[in-house]
């Protein structure tokens, strides 16, 4: 198998609160390859934003950082770099769209000039240069007449079209990987539809790999290769779309997709919800963070914590008692 | 599938276990702010010097010494003596109970006038609304100093002669107490231009807050109007309130000395930091302590109250308010 | 932004007016009679020569008489005539006005080019101990008032280092004397610029749209300096009336300190000789400066934000 695009180890960010140190990411490893989507599902709080910002190098110093793990983008460790040398890397090599298009562009600039001052920081072309291409860039991105649209504000532009501006900028020093941090959650069902074939699309065109992370489950059916389910700062299961969907085997994935919401229902707007409240991450306790949660936890939950056990080719789970396959869908 | 075994001591993991209330962890955080503990320490040392101060002065603050002029500090008169031989240090005590007292009445007039004003704004809306905020922007737009000046330039003489007759009716001795009319000049005045930002503050508190989910879920479940007000947008408007009070008292120490300075406030004999700076403003070459002394003391009251404004400030608005 | 502006300055009218009306009717209804105040005391207890002095100065008509006259007076650019010196107000206004615009510029400069810097400074290194000196220092200077800091600041330079002598007197904006009444105006509304430009920088430092930036990959110095300082400038803005409150006030006390012919000097004499006219007159331009100024910061929003640029 070819080098992977991104390899995370064990990767390791603390937050410093006032109620102990937080630990949204807590030993996280995963591998995009050229060309692959990885989905990243989970609850709200499961630690998603907070993976994408590390391994951007976006997480606020006053916040915490990462502490440990490797990280390595194009066969190059970031977490071993200087922050000079991982802001170079950024957008060059790693773009990222946010989930609130409405606060994510700078409101007094013009849209044009955010995305070309990205190039001139990167490519180091001329003014000329970097308008030229912003035109065509927002004329790619499906933004209509791209000149006159070049100078117009943010608050100018609907939520589907500053999504694409964004997409625009992420795009617009042709890296290697786009992290997407549910980037059409605030958007209504048909703009999601649309944005989704747009990424598919550009995704294709340019053979670039992607994060995707949503807690739309029917999302990640639509767009992804492989998914990884967080909990609790871990990945509790990792997959193949198709195995995920058809046997999921952490509780907590099942419970997920036990909650997908119909179609009518998504039309509806409806988020999934599933019983209980993930746990505290600043005080995380031996044994599974989903035991108190699980349907069917056994004593070795609360004394010992699982690790990813492979379950099948290319699909592990963290979980010491594994949603037992079903007689239609293979062997006991 | 079967419900949760719940597995026992796992609950308090629960994130939703251990709310702390809004006002522990701003007292809390107050509490490790090493400035607005210091600024606490000198406010209620002054606090305590208002009470007890004119009985602990080692001399009387009015008598004068001819032969015992601008002396310089020493074991006596440890803050030295001033042009006339009156004894700083017990002077000093004493103007701090002048600027506490006027601080507690104008803070406490101005913060009530404020909020029946911006209140009823709030409420009223419509052309009360407008009125009130028209008054608003009148009275911030003139320089404080100015208005306070003017005002108790213009308002003393017609006080007088007011309060002159209801003497004469009443024979109330306390009405022919001149240190008793300054006090209520300079508190008019003082008053009369602090209001307004109080007034704002409360009337955009509410109105902010009627807009959020929580009041318009109550509105919509058909509370009472006058529940929610004591229930909700009372409490929650209350912190923005102290932390604007307690930055206002190092403004109005500061305005209130102004106006002594200028000459419009706590009239001599009366002892007031501002017009104690000010009768030995041009000393200042040759007796250097004439200044000094109540300048400092001034200076530390309200560095004092400010570390503690600030401190609130922080505590109680984590994500700040502006004034 | 025609309209914008339009609407703005309509507004403002009526508040100077009202601004003008009370301050003339404050001074109307103020302590009796000023001739009571200039003449001495027989020559008013005489009723003759005072009802003839009052025709001369015509302060026997009626208040609105009396009000319109002198608003009317005001349009044509007539202030009235100074009571104690019997010429009229506006030639020494002229003439003492530059030398307050001058001061007031010089420690509005003072103020930007120390207040914004310090203030981004302590937002970004937030919570460390740069963050709490330069707070620190800022509440310090704001709470000692000019007429305390001012002695003291010649007590220290001039007594006891005897670095400088004593700056007294007017010698022009660019002469050394200057410097030091510059910064005492400066001093006071340096806090409230401190403090509005740190809270702004925080506030937009936490913004998604500077997390945008970030991870464009923008240098973070011209992050701060494209992103931050635009956004952030807003609430130093929104206290422009305030600063420019506390630099009519500070003018006050160092005019007088430094023996300064200025604008606010003229008015604290007026204020000890009770001469209301010259009162008036400053009041009205004090008051006239702040609501100038707030205009300015309401057009200056439609410069710094495009949305009502727009509108
Ligand atoms: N600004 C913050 N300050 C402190 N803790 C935070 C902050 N943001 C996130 N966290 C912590 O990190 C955890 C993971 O957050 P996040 O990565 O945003 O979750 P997700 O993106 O999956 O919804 C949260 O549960 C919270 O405890
Ligand atoms: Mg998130």
């Amino acid at each position: 198998m070819p080098e992977p695009v991104l390899s995370i180890r064990a990767l390791e960010t603390h937050l410093y609160s006032r109620e102990g140190t937080i630990r949204p990411v807590n030993g996280v490893s995963f591998d995009i390859q050229q060309g692959e989507t990885l989905g990243i599902v989970g609850e709200s709080g499961s630690g998603k934003t907070m993976t994408a910002l590390s391994i951007m190098g976006l997480i606020p110093k006053n916040l915490g950082g990462v502490v440990g793990g490797s990280v390595l983008l194009d066969g190059e460790d970031l977490a071993q770099m200087s922050d000079s040398e991982v802001r170079r890397r950024r957008s060059t090599k790693m773009g990222m769209i946010f989930q609130d298009p409405a606060t994510s562009l700078n409101p007094t600039m013009k849209v044009g000039p955010q995305i070309a001052e990205t190039m001139k920081t990167h490519l180091g072309i001329n003014d000329t240069t970097a308008r030229n291409r912003t035109i065509e860039l927002l004329d790619r991105v499906g933004i209509p007449s791209p000149e006159g649209r070049y100078n117009n504000y943010p608050f100018q532009f609907s939520g589907g079209m500053r999504q694409r501006v964004m997409i625009a900028i992420a795009l617009s020093c042709d890296p290697l990987l786009l992290i997407a941090d549910e980037p059409t959650t605030a958007l209504d069902v048909t703009i999601q539809a649309q944005l989704l074939d747009f990424v598919r699309e550009i995704k294709e065109e340019r053979g670039m790999s992607v994060m995707w992370i949503t807690h739309d489950l029917g999302v990640v059916a639509e767009l992804c290769d492989k998914v990884a389910v967080m909990y609790a700062g871990s990945i509790v299961e990792k997959a193949s779309v198709d195995d995920v969907f058809a046997r999921p085997k952490h509780r907590y994935t099942s419970m997920l997709l036990n909650s997908m919401p119909s179609i009518a229902e998504r039309t509806a707007g409806r988020l999934m919800s599933i019983k209980g409240l993930p746990p505290n991450l600043a005080n995380l306790r031996e044994g599974c963070p989903f035991a108190v949660r699980c349907s069917a936890p056994v004593d070795r939950c609360t004394e010992e914590r699982p690790t990813l056990l492979p379950m099948g080719t290319e699909h592990s789970a963290a979980c010491w008692n594994p949603v037992a396959e079903t007689a239609g869908n293979g062997k006991m | 599938m079967a419900e949760s075994t719940g597995i026992a001591g796992l609950e308090d993991d629960f994130q939703g276990g251990k709310q702390r209330s809004l006002w522990v962890d701003a007292m809390e955080r107050l509490i490790r702010n090493r400035a607005a503990m210091v600024g606490l320490f000198i406010s209620v040392l002054l606090v305590i010097t208002a009470l007890i101060g004119p009985y602990i002065a080692p001399h009387d603050y009015i008598k004068t010494n001819i032969a015992n002029i601008a002396a310089t500090p020493n074991a006596t008169n440890w803050f030295g003596t001033d042009l006339i031989g009156r004894d700083i240090f017990s002077r000093i005590l004493h103007s701090v109970r002048t600027a506490i007292f006027v601080v507690v009445v104008v803070i406490t007039i101005s913060t009530i006038l404020g909020i029946i004003l911006g209140a009823a704004a709030a409420y009223l809306g419509k052309w009360v609304d407008d009125g009130i905020m028209r008054l608003t922007d009148i009275i911030l737009a003139f320089p404080d100093l100015l208005l306070v000046a003017f005002i108790s330039l213009t308002i003393r003489q017609p006080f007088v002669n007011w309060l002159g007759t209801v003497y004469q009716q009443t024979q109330w001795e306390i009405l022919r107490d001149t240190l008793f009319l300054d006090y209520l000049i300079v508190f008019g005045a003082l008053a009369l231009v602090s209001w307004p930002g109080y007034a704002r503050l409360i009337r955009g508190q509410i109105l902010s807050l009627r807009e959020q989910d929580f009041i318009r879920a109550q509105v919509a479940l058909g509370v009472p109007d006058r529940t929610i007000m004591f229930r909700h947008l009372v409490p929650n408007s209350i912190a923005p309130v102290i932390v604007s009070m307690s930055i206002g008292i190092g403004g109005i120490i500061l305005l209130e000395s102004s106006l002594s300075f200028l000459g419009f406030g706590i009239q001599p004999p009366g002892a007031s930091w501002g017009s104690m700076v000010t009768e030995n403003l041009f000393e200042w070459r040759t007796h250097p302590h004439l200044v000094l002394m109540p300048g400092l003391t001034l200076a530390l009251a309200v560095i004092g109250f400010n570390f503690l404004g600030d401190g609130l400030n922080d505590a109680l608005n984590p994500r700040q308010i502006r004034r | 932004m025609f309209v914008y502006t339009l609407r703005r300055l309509i507004l403002a009218i009526p508040v100077l007016f009202a601004v003008l009306f009370i301050t003339f009717t404050l001074g109307f209804y103020g302590p009796g009679d000023p001739l009571e105040i200039f003449y001495n005391e027989e020559l008013v207890s005489d009723p003759e020569i005072t009802q003839r002095l009052r025709e001369l100065h015509g302060l026997d008509r009626p208040f609105w008489e009396q009000f319109v006259d002198y608003f009317t007076g005001l349009l044509e650019g007539d202030w009235g005539d100074s009571i104690s010196s019997g010429r009229p107000v506006w030639p020494s206004f002229a003439a003492s006005m530059p030398i307050s615009a001058q001061l007031g510029l010089a420690a509005a400069v003072v103020l930007v080019v120390l207040g914004i810097p310090l203030g981004a400074l302590a937002a970004v290194k937030q919570n460390t101990w740069v963050d709490y000196l330069i707070v620190f220092v800022s509440i310090v200077v704001r709470s000692v008032p000019v007429f305390v800091l001012g002695p003291m600041l010649l007590i220290v330079l001039v007594l006891w280092l005897s670095i400088m002598n004593v700056p007294i007197g007017w010698k022009g904006i660019f002469h050394t004397n200057a410097i030091l009444p510059v910064l005492l105006m400066a001093a006071g509304p340096l806090l409230v610029v401190v403090r509005q430009t740190r809270v702004g920088v925080i506030e937009v430092l936490s913004e998604n749209y500077i997390r945008t930036a970030r991870a464009k990959g923008m240098r973070e110095r011209f992050v701060v300096w494209r992103h931050v300082l635009k956004n952030a400038l807003t609430p130093v803005f929104t206290t422009m009336g305030l600063i420019m409150s506390g630099l009519v006030t500070g003018a006050f006390f160092v005019e007088l300190i430094f023996g300064i012919p200025g604008f606010a000097g003229l008015g604290i004499e007026a204020f000890q000789a009770r001469d209301y006219p010259v009162i008036l007159g400053v009041t009205i331009i004090g008051a006239a400066i702040i609501i100038i100024s707030n205009l300015l910061v309401d057009l200056g929003y439609g410069l710094l934000d495009p949305r009502i640029r727009y509108e």
